[in-house]
């Protein structure tokens, strides 16, 4: 829109504003181009001069066209007439509640409600008014100051009295008393309302169609007053409601004398503080000094003094920056930088003769450089192929380097181990048949072997030498030599018999062998003793006859079945016999010197396998097919209950020391066992067939075992004081030499009482030394 | 690499020694003067530079024997440079080489058939003396050993003991009336006299105390005194002159028989002079080594010095297993011993700080039970061994012995080299092998 356009529009919008008796139709379309006044008012205040002389030109031109409004308008009166009252509702309801105070307020200072006259005074009254406003204009313009423009209004207004224009306290209309009711309720009712004292408020009369023509001609103000429904009246609307009117319908603020762009004055900020939040002022007691915090810094100072309190200072935190100059080669976050592995730099021939796995087109390398064909990328190529390899991830494997023999436990070398017995020292060959047990005299010169071609033969150790053999009436199964060194006597076990045999000349002491003699020679006295019927039952002491006695036989004992063991007590005076088919008599315990026997058990679970008395305590250990059982003989009972780890026991071996044994068995395992801890024992798996036997020596740390596999191992077996150090186990050398038999290859392996000599005995009727 | 190593085999081949010949058998000496041979040169390549000497200072017509070359104290049988290398020596100095005459091998003479085990033997220069396990004695003619009569040359059988017989020796010989001893397992030694001339044989005392198996036996060199060990750990020490003790009327019903066997005069009972306890398990051997001095070897580990004199042990030394036999040469006084490990240890008795052992001669597969230094030559020892083979040592030769005299088929339980020329070997299968040292 042009500038001479608006100007046009306001110019014809100040006209409907000025003539008195407009219609309310002029009225809405002033509303219509209320935006287009705006924009003036905005020009305006840019160039107040202009504007002034602006609004006298219209004020001239004026009346000239109002009359020619009137006559257009004039005929198409009656048709608008319903639709204006319609437009003056909505209109109303429209309006802010300011607007509408001012109506009413309005409406208040019009007193007389019924009567019209007061209707024109007030006319009167208004356009006396517009033509001060008029006057007041002019001054403005001349004067030129817009400021002082309000202050002199105000000042030319003194009979006005506006005290409670603002105030919005009464702004409830309280002569019809009906409350907030729609008011066509009161359509049918020649009232529209109660008043104060409780009588109708008639509704006034509005004339015919003719008297509102007449009034539209005749009243100037026609188009500024508008009918309340409240009260049935038509009213008046001054310029100050137009005003406000205006202003409301272009959404401005109503009250034209508000300040946009005023100061802002902060009363309460974080920084200025005008006003206190309280009137009171400060208590007398505010400025008097705290004792309660007197009396704590009195407290921290003295602890502080004590020494209660030590204040650490905070480390301060020490920055880390990144000398982005430095001359160290330390990249940023990469705190361990690994540098791209080094390629050897290529030399003259690789230069033009890429890695086979990047031409995999080119075979044939190139013989020189002339040769290599033109390719334009080929430095890009490169460049990528570096690139490439430089940001490549890398990540640094920590590699365990472990072989197969890490793993392995070390063990000492075998030498450092010495002595032991590394190889066979001699053959005792003389038998013509297994030999089933050997058993070395404890002095150490002499071997004797029990074998199934029914002898007995008695060695020399130094050379191998048979000195003597016995004819005995049957195989024999066990012999062992009687461990006092007051005796010489040998026992053997035959079938169902003990025989005891003094191999008598030369072989010891003569005085020993008298002694010998002399001690079997009666039967010693039983006093009153009387046996148990479950003893006599089983076992049966005699002399030997005549016959034998000159074959070295000494005692006899008969069994009730066959007897497989026989093992001496370290005094020699004690000894036990294992029947294994003997129920619970299974084992017997019998004394030398008085000729007795007993049965020390009750009961006895499981097949005997074998017996060991314990080397220095009187414990006997008895080994059943998966179980050994310890008994204390003293207190006579029992002491221990091992499960033996094993399926079949075939005999028991125990440290000299007392505090470990070893279980061989049929299942191709030695078992070591602790006393104190026997729930795991020490499992050797180098046998690879049944176990035999197994033997500690008495002196070395040494002990072996033999299998039917033909193979003795020895192995070093270290036992230490201290409790809490496992023993320390070895193997240490693999003997082989005997042959198979049957089957059946070494029984029975024994030690040299004080050398580190070990004695095999085997199928193959030899008897083997190791040394 | 094949040029390098023909340069290095050029190197070691161009490498020359200087060597300088000494001997001490002047019938075969030659100049002092160094000679320069290549170090690759073995006792051969030697022989020939010696005999060139030889031939070239004097008018030797005879042929020349082989010899045998000392070098650093031990005898050559490698290359000179190997045994350099081996005693750690320079090739720049003047290497001095001793030579000897090689002496020719023993030669098999005869072999004299027993009834069971030789357990002892003893040559004296005319007889020769054994013990057997089927407790007999026997006497051989050594003239008659020499002549190759084999079993013709025996002359008497003795059954001498109730036991089998663990040990002979000679006392007396230079008399008709000739003397020895023999010890048994039946726990006895007796003094035997036997007459030459007439081949009668006389049980002059009986010897008893020990309670076990007297194992070894040794005179004194005054012929005086003899040491016996046992199996009961002592050493006793006897008299050889029969000082008329009375005899003990008590004797046991079974010995009786074997005495009527016995001369018919009663032998006479004798007690020690001395008893010596101190081993800890069986004594093994003997051997005096001066005139009050005697050496024994023990099953315990240990060689023990006595004193007899004061009836105390002189010195003691001790080694890493039992020793079974020792024997001691008043030409070098040097004993040595056989041990339960197959090993022949040489002990200087008068050295008892740092390396006790002198030289470890190892060959031997099995133990060695018996070892006897040679009667004449300072160097020359013999062993016998559970290997059954016969080894002739010389005592700078500590791996390699000089001859292995075969021909016993089971364990040789005792050697003997007391006549010069005959090296006698009793063994466990029942027979005794004569030997001929040097010349036939």
């Amino acid at each position: 829109m042009s500038g001479k356009r608006k100007r046009q529009d306001t110019s014809e919008l100040q006209n409907n504003v000025f003539n008195g008796g407009r219609e309310v139709r002029m009225y809405i379309n002033c509303m219509v181009n209320i935006n287009t006044e705006d924009n003036e008012d905005t020009s305006d205040s840019e160039s107040s001069d202009i504007d002034e002389e602006d609004i006298e030109d219209v004020s001239d031109d004026e009346y000239e066209e109002e009359d020619d409004s009137n006559e257009a308008d004039s005929l198409d009166e009656d048709d608008t007439d319903e639709e204006n009252e319609q437009h003056q509702e909505d209109n109303e309801e429209n309006c802010d509640t300011k607007a509408k105070n001012k109506q009413h307020t309005r409406s208040d200072r019009d007193s007389g409600i019924d009567d019209s006259p007061n209707d024109k005074e007030e006319t009167t009254e208004d356009k006396y008014k517009l033509f001060k406003s008029k006057a007041t204009r002019r001054q403005i313009s001349k004067t030129k100051s817009t400021s002082d423009k309000d202050t002199q209004e105000c000042s030319q207004d003194p009979e006005i009295p506006d005290e409670y224009e603002e105030d919005s306290s009464d702004e409830e209309d309280l002569r019809n008393t009906i409350g907030n009711v729609p008011l066509k309720w009161y359509d049918e009712y020649p009232h529209l309302g109660y008043n104060l004292d409780g009588k109708h408020i008639i509704k006034p009369k509005r004339g015919d169609t003719l008297d509102n023509f007449l009034n539209r001609i005749e009243n100037p103000d026609f188009d500024r007053t508008v009918f309340d429904k409240q009260t049935g009246q038509d009213v008046r609307l001054s310029d100050a409601d137009l005003d406000i009117v205006k202003r409301v319908m272009s959404q401005k603020v109503p009250d034209a004398s508000y300040d946009y762009y005023a100061p802002w004055i902060d009363h309460f900020t974080y920084e200025v503080m005008e006003m206190p939040l309280s009137g009171r002022t400060d208590s007398k007691k505010s400025f008097v000094p705290s004792k309660d915090e007197a009396a704590y810094v009195a407290k921290r100072a003295e602890q502080i003094r004590r020494g209660l309190i030590q204040y650490t200072h905070k480390r301060e935190k020490k920055y880390h920056f990144y000398d982005l100059w430095s001359d160290k080669k330390r990249l940023r976050r990469i705190h361990d930088p690994m540098p791209a592995p080094k390629v050897k730099l290529p030399g003259h021939w690789f230069s033009y003769n890429p890695p086979r796995e990047y031409l995999p087109h080119f075979n044939k390398p190139f013989g020189s450089l002339r040769e290599v064909p033109g390719y334009k990328h080929f430095i890009h190529e490169c460049w990528e192929r570096c690139i490439d390899l430089y940001i490549a991830p890398r990540k640094r494997v920590l590699r365990v380097n472990a072989s197969s023999k890490d793993l392995i436990p070390v063990l000492p070398k075998a030498q450092d181990l010495q002595p032991f017995p590394t190889m066979e020292g001699l053959v005792f060959k003389g038998h013509r048949s297994i030999i089933r047990s050997i058993s070395i005299h404890p002095l150490g010169k002499f071997l004797a072997s029990g074998s199934d071609d029914q002898t007995v033969k008695i060695w020399e150790i130094s050379t191998g030498r048979c000195l003597r053999s016995f004819d005995i009436e049957a195989a024999v199964k066990w012999v062992a030599w009687n461990p006092s060194s007051k005796l010489f006597l040998l026992g053997i076990v035959i079938e169902k018999k003990v025989i005891f045999l003094n191999p008598e000349t030369y072989l010891t002491d003569k005085v020993v062998v008298k002694q010998t003699n002399a001690v079997f020679k009666e039967e010693p006295d039983q006093g009153d003793y009387i046996q148990p019927e479950r003893v006599r039952t089983a076992v049966t002491w005699r002399k030997p006859t005549a016959d034998e006695w000159a074959k070295g036989y000494r005692i006899v004992i008969d069994h009730f079945r066959s007897v497989k063991q026989i093992v001496w007590h370290k005094q020699g005076d004690y000894f036990a016999t294992v029947i294994p088919q003997g129920d619970h008599r299974s084992v017997l315990m019998h004394q030398l010197s008085r000729w007795r026997s007993q049965v020390p058990f009750n009961k006895c679970k499981g097949l005997v396998q074998a017996v060991q008395f314990h080397p220095k305590l009187p414990f006997l250990y008895v080994a059943t097919q998966s179980h050994i059982r310890v008994y204390n003989l003293q207190k006579q009972r029992i002491l221990k209950k091992v499960q033996a780890n094993c399926r079949w026991i075939s005999s028991i071996a125990i440290h000299p020391g007392g505090e470990h044994f070893l279980i061989s068995g049929y299942d191709c395992r030695l078992n070591w066992f602790e006393m104190e801890y026997t729930k795991r024992p020490r499992i050797l798996r180098y046998h690879k067939a049944a176990v035999r036997c197994a033997a500690y020596h008495r002196k070395y740390p040494l002990f072996a075992s033999a299998s039917d596999e033909g193979r003795v191992i020895v192995s070093h077996g270290m036992v230490y004081n201290d409790w809490l150090k496992d023993p320390f186990i070895v193997p240490v050398k693999e003997l082989k030499g005997h042959k198979m038999f049957e089957g059946l290859c070494v029984l029975d392996v024994t030690w040299h009482p004080y050398e580190p000599f070990l004695f095999t005995s085997g199928a193959d009727a030899t008897i083997r030394l190791w040394h | 690499m094949e040029q390098q190593q023909q340069q290095q085999q050029g190197m070691s081949e161009d490498v020359n020694l200087l060597v300088k010949f000494t001997t001490k058998q002047e019938q075969y000496a030659v100049p002092g003067t160094s000679v320069s041979v290549r170090a690759s040169t073995n006792p051969s390549g030697l022989d020939k530079v010696i005999g060139a000497f030889i031939k070239h200072d004097s008018d030797y017509q005879k042929s020349l024997p082989n010899f045998h070359f000392i070098v650093k104290g031990q005898l050559l049988h490698g290359t000179l440079q190997e045994r350099l290398e081996e005693c750690g020596e320079s090739f720049e100095s003047v290497v001095e080489i001793e030579y000897l005459e090689k002496q020719p091998p023993p030669t098999p003479k005869d072999s004299l058939h027993h009834d069971d085990w030789v357990a002892a033997l003893q040559c004296s220069d005319k007889w020769l003396l054994t013990g057997c396990y089927d407790n007999t004695l026997h006497l051989w003619d050594v003239a008659g050993l020499a002549a190759g009569k084999g079993d013709r040359a025996h002359t008497l059988t003795i059954p001498a003991h109730r036991a089998p017989v663990k040990a002979v020796t000679w006392v007396h010989t230079d008399t008709p009336t000739k003397t020895f001893i023999s010890t048994s397992i039946d726990q006895t030694a007796v003094i035997w006299v036997w007459q030459s001339e007439t081949n009668t044989v006389e049980c002059v005392s009986e010897c008893r105390g020990h309670t076990q198996s007297v194992e070894c036996v040794a005179v004194d060199h005054s012929k005086q005194f003899f040491a016996t060990g046992s199996w009961d750990n002592m050493l006793k020490i006897w008299s050889t002159v029969n000082k008329g003790v009375e005899e003990e009327e008590e004797e046991e019903d079974e010995e009786r028989d074997l005495k009527k066997r016995r001369a018919a005069k009663k032998p006479q009972k004798k007690i020690p002079i001395l008893t010596l306890g101190g081993h800890t398990e069986s004594v093994g051997g003997v051997v005096w080594t001066g005139d009050r001095e005697v050496a024994t070897a023990s099953w315990d580990h240990s060689l023990r010095v006595w004193d007899t004199d004061i009836g105390g042990i002189k010195s003691q030394i001790n080694g890493n297993n039992a020793f079974f036999a020792v024997a001691w040469s008043p030409l070098n006084r040097l004993l040595l011993t056989g041990c339960a490990d197959r090993f022949i240890r040489m002990y200087d008795p008068r050295v008892t700080e740092g390396a006790v052992v002198q030289q470890k001669f190892s060959s031997h597969t099995k133990w060695v039970p018996s070892v006897k230094w040679s009667t004449t030559k300072e160097h020359q020892f013999v062993s016998g061994g559970y290997d059954s083979i016969v080894k002739h040592w010389d005592s700078r030769s500590p791996k390699i012995p000089l001859y292995d005299l075969t021909g016993h088929e089971d364990k040789v339980l005792s050697v003997d080299w007391s006549h010069p020329r005959f090296i006698v070997s009793g063994s466990s299968d029942c027979t005794v092998k004569v030997f001929t040292d040097g010349q036939p």
